[in-house]
């Protein structure tokens, strides 16, 4: 009889505790003292922590850091999972292609298929007009070339 | 009797799990930001946003500046850093048309004509437009408009047919999923709701970035006064100005972003946009 009971609160607290936690996915979340920006900054929290939900309010959640200080962080910063590495596209993933053949029945596999038998109606769209693929490939490089340094001393320098 | 209190303990434990279930899913919903999504999500998600891109390319070409094109993308960067979506490399577009309008392709793709930097005045208008695109794919409006993931227990639902399928079926689900998103930016419109949350959010980016949370609004009303032929598709494609306006004010007021000191870089947005060539 005990033993249920025991599963019975073991499972509830198990998927509350599931539901109840935030990761921070900016690079830096300012906790605030209520749920608006005008109110006192309480704590900035970096990207990947994880934060305890107490409550939501409109765009706010009630939160509790690691350090025990609590707040409201803004929904525009966080988010269920925690943060994943920079995803590439499939064929500068070189890494991830490598890996392919030992990897599960994958988005990655279906896409690099897909773009595999895409080739003949990619080539017919830029023939059309409809579709710029090197042009594509061009920005891609450019704007991929611009470090995180680069935004970096844009935001704090302004140049 | 023991009997029935056992079976009366074990019913009574598995309401308090559905009920604590519910609960969670509720706070699920309300939150928002119940996406829980895979590396493997991410790449299907990118790889439609390619193709899209490529698409809006051939449709308006670039304007080809590496000044201006540099300089939308330190401002476009800047605002992403502070949104919730590390995983994406966000690359950003200056398309080459007096057309006045923006688009954001799944998978981290912006595009803003010359024609919508030519109406603006200062960066923070700048970075009110980068912010509205930047949460349409941060929110992931499209992928989930269009269920595109990896892995789907539908066999029916969008790129989730991809897996497992012919290739044939592959393809059919690819490109079915890209012409959706590209009728969807170019003809059809987001949801409503999804626009609205375009602004309030970007609202929030754009100001927890230090640009003035007006900025947006300022720009809604330079399109509300520019040519007709320059804001046609614009218009078609979005909600009413005044419904824009009222939810963008609300926000300003709710969240408690009227009154910081924030900034306009006028100065440096005419060195970069205003140049000629």
């Amino acid at each position: 009889m005990k033993r249920i009971v025991s599963i019975v609160i073991i499972l509830a607290a198990a998927v509350a505790s599931a539901a109840d936690v935030l990761y921070v996915q900016s690079l830096k979340a300012k906790v605030m003292a209520s749920p608006g920006f005008k109110s006192e900054v309480k704590a900035a929290v970096e990207r990947g922590t994880e934060l305890a939900v107490m409550g939501k309010e409109g765009d706010w959640f009630h939160v509790t850091t690691p350090s025990g200080n609590e707040g409201w962080v803004n929904r525009l910063t966080v988010s269920e999972n925690p943060p994943l590495g920079t995803v590439k596209p499939v064929e500068k993933n070189t890494a991830a292609v490598e890996d392919q053949s030992r990897r599960r029945a994958s988005a990655m596999t279906s896409a690099a298929a897909a773009r595999g038998l895409a080739e003949k109606d990619r080539k017919r769209l830029s023939q059309l007009g409809l579709a710029d693929y090197d042009s594509l490939k061009a920005l891609e490089g450019f704007s991929g070339s611009i470090s995180g340094d680069d935004v970096e001393k844009f935001v704090n320098t302004g140049e | 009797m023991n009997r029935l209190k056992k079976i009366g303990v074990i019913l009574a434990g598995l309401l308090l799990i559905a009920a604590t279930i519910d609960a969670g899913s509720a706070r699920g919903r309300a939150h928002d930001t119940k996406q829980w999504i895979t590396e493997d999500d991410v790449q299907a998600e990118i790889e439609v946003g390619r193709e899209v891109a490529a698409r809006i390319i051939g449709t308006y070409t670039l304007y080809k500046n590496d000044e201006l094109t540099r300089y939308v993308n330190l401002v476009g960067k800047s605002l992403a850093r502070s949104a919730n979506r590390p995983e994406l490399m966000f690359t950003f577009g200056v398309l080459d048309t007096p057309e006045i309008n923006a688009f954001a392709a799944p998978g981290g793709y912006v595009f803003i004509t010359k024609g919508a930097i030519d109406v603006m005045a200062n960066e923070a208008e700048l970075a009110g437009v980068l912010g509205h695109e930047i949460i349409h794919i941060t929110q992931r409006h499209i992928v989930r408009e269009l269920d595109i993931k990896a892995t789907s227990k539908e066999a029916s639902a969008g790129v989730g047919r991809l897996l497992g399928g012919s290739t044939d079926v592959v393809k059919v689900a690819f490109t079915k999923a890209v012409d959706q998103a590209v009728n969807i930016l170019l003809e059809r419109g987001y949801q409503k709701g999804d626009e609205f949350e375009a602004d309030t959010l970007g609202t929030v980016l754009s100001a927890s970035m230090n640009y003035d949370p007006h900025a947006l609004a300022v720009y809604l009303d330079h399109i509300a006064k520019a040519k007709e032929a320059e804001t046609a598709t614009l218009k078609k494609l979005h909600p009413g100005f005044d419904e824009r306006l009222q939810r963008i004010g609300n926000t300003i007021t709710r969240d408690g972003l009227e009154g910081g000191k924030y900034a306009d870089w006028k100065i440096r947005f005419e060195k970069y946009a205003k140049r000629k060539g």
